[in-house]
């Protein structure tokens, strides 16, 4: 069986050559804008799934990004383990994302049709306040 | 049989001594030439002797020490362990498990996937025509050319 230790969004992400340790910088926890739709330019999407001992090396899974109801994005995923670990990450990098309204945006990883994986970010609209100032065109 | 200079033992002595930490002592030791050639150029089997050998002594020197801390990241990192992880009794070291737990977290094999713009939509929209509006009663002139 296939399990999420955590999953998360950010902004960016990087993998140390020599030590081969990630790092995520400006994790998302809401996203907020004037206006909808949004083209998000920098999101990495992170997950470090373990597995059983007695689970195959290699498997496949589905990625897929959605706000509510509608799907935006779904990718087939396939992931190797090697034997002497149970550990094995998974990181998607997107070349930008355009949100189409505001809602409850979700990333989720599934294994045979079972969600072991899901973060969720919170979109809305910033509020913008109201102005009354009007300008008049000078006078000679 | 493992054999090293002195100056790759004064270096690995050298990395222990400094370090503070358990993954800063796993850096240190891997950047030294005494770890890589014991990685490279020593019999698995010939390390783990030697690390039983080591560990086992009483009277423990910084150089014992260092070599012993050496020797068990050798193993953890060597080219014939891989697949295998073998490894020998950790908890005669002090920061044994965290060393060999930081060698096992190494070797996660990460999936990488770059997802191109896939829902973007471009749409052309002709923008507003531009106005600027002039003073009341004056016409518009370039004033910078009658100067």
């Amino acid at each position: 069986m296939i399990h999420a230790k955590f999953s998360l969004a950010a902004e960016g992400a990087a993998i140390d050559q020599q030590t081969n340790v990630v790092s995520v910088f400006n994790i998302l926890e809401t996203i907020q804008a004037d206006g909808y739709p949004l083209f998000v330019q920098r999101l990495v999407f992170l997950a470090l799934l373990t597995r059983d001992e007695r689970d195959r090396l290699q498997t496949q899974l589905r990625f897929s990004v959605g706000i509510e109801e509608e799907e935006l994005i779904a990718q087939d995923i396939a992931v190797t383990f090697v034997p002497e670990n149970v550990a094995s990450r998974v990181l998607v990098r997107f070349s930008g994302l355009v949100v189409p309204r505001p809602g409850s945006l979700y990333m989720t990883l599934r294994h045979g049709g079972e969600v072991i994986s899901e973060y969720r970010i919170p979109v809305t609209q910033r509020q913008v306040p109201q102005t009354n100032t009007q300008i008049s065109a000078p006078t000679a | 049989m493992i054999s090293l200079t002195k100056g790759e033992l004064f270096e690995l002595a050298a990395a222990y001594i400094v370090t503070n930490t358990p993954s800063s002592l796993f850096e240190s030791l891997r950047e030294t030439s005494a770890v890589t050639k014991m990685r490279y150029e020593v019999p698995l089997s010939t390390l783990m002797d030697y690390y039983d050998r080591v560990t086992s002594r009483g009277k423990r020197s910084e150089i014992s020490m260092a070599l012993a801390y050496g020797a068990l990241e050798a193993i953890l990192l060597h080219k014939d362990n891989l697949g295998t992880s073998q490894a020998p009794d950790v908890t005669r070291l002090k920061w044994g498990e965290q060393l060999k737990t930081i060698a096992a977290s190494g070797n996660t094999p990460t999936r990488v996937i770059n997802l191109p713009a896939q829902n973007l939509a471009i749409t052309n929209t002709p923008s507003p025509q531009l106005v600027i509006p002039s003073r009341v009663g004056q016409p518009w002139r370039n004033s910078w050319k009658t100067r």
